[in-house]
């Protein structure tokens, strides 16, 4: 699948490369949704999004013709978003380290029956739109850096290369930060529960 | 948590992503073979990143794909009128 969409992008991308200048809203066409999706997860509100996604296809369409192809159109559009949303100064986000040892499981929580019923409800039944909303919050209050490798690996779905290439970090970072990341949504999810008397 | 709880803690992920080397997936496997605490916590672990992938989607709305789209038609009219491509 994802060589597929690889290939087709790079038809397009040569086409306009010869000329063919109306491929480039093909590939717009393409991306829209998705890089739209990723700014508004990184911005937490469409009013932040919608200026970095204009400014992000503008810089897309007018280096177009240098883009040599070293990485996927597709992550080379999500390099240029993530660049513009880490300049975006719109909101003051949250900076600070997390490591691995505040998430370590308590006693407590290793000892609480009552998570097994939670871990035992299927995820579509426990999804709803509370539950969405505390998830969002609980996003906007991870530091940055943390936010930008979630967001593109588990909510956009690009592989842990395409994000090390997307960030310019390694690829020991990609899964560092997003491993912390992780742990961190979970002791936010843990919290919701328990104040909601489920755990 | 002793030390091969916490070397497992710190790789979790990875091993979720299936992204261990397979000596390192055999440890894995073989501790959690004899540790319950450690196999609730990956369950509560793969729990939260199948809730966290769904509870975010979003659509661009009309205005501002609208939007987009004329700023796209602008750039593209600044090249065709200045008579060659970028």
């Amino acid at each position: 699948m994802m060589k597929k969409e690889n290939n087709h992008d790079s038809q397009l991308v040569s086409r306009f490369k010869e000329g063919d200048i109306s491929a480039f809203n093909k590939l717009a066409v393409l991306y829209e949704n998705r890089i739209y999706g990723f700014l508004v997860k990184m911005c937490d509100c469409s009013e932040g999004a919608k200026d970095v996604l204009q400014n992000t296809f503008l810089t897309v369409f007018r280096s177009l013709g240098k883009f040599r192809g070293d990485s996927s159109f597709k992550t080379w559009i999500y390099k240029v978003a993530a660049t513009s949303c880490l300049k975006e100064k719109r909101k003051k986000a949250p900076a600070y380290e997390l490591s691995i040892e505040e998430f370590l499981p308590s006693e407590a929580s290793s000892d609480d029956k009552s998570k097994n019923t939670w871990l035992r409800t299927p995820v579509e039944e426990l999804l709803n739109n509370e539950l969405k909303s505390s998830m969002k919050k609980s996003l906007d209050k991870l530091p940055k850096k943390y936010k930008m490798v979630l967001v593109l690996r588990d909510l956009e779905g690009l592989s842990t290369d395409e994000v090390s290439t997307s960030l310019e970090i390694s690829v020991a970072s990609v899964k560092s930060r997003l491993h912390r990341a992780r742990l961190f949504m979970r002791r936010e999810l843990e919290a919701y529960h328990k104040e909601r008397g489920d755990l | 948590m002793n030390e091969e709880c916490f070397a497992l803690f710190k790789k979790m992920s990875e091993y979720i992503d299936g992204e261990l080397d397979s000596d390192i997936v055999l440890f894995a496997e073989k501790h959690l073979e004899g540790c319950v605490a450690c196999g609730d916590n990956l369950d509560f672990m793969k729990k939260s990143i199948q809730i966290i992938k769904k509870s975010f989607s979003y659509d661009i709305p009309d205005s501002i794909r609208l939007k987009l789209r004329d700023i796209i038609n602008e750039e593209l009219e600044k090249i065709m009128n200045e008579g060659g491509k970028k």
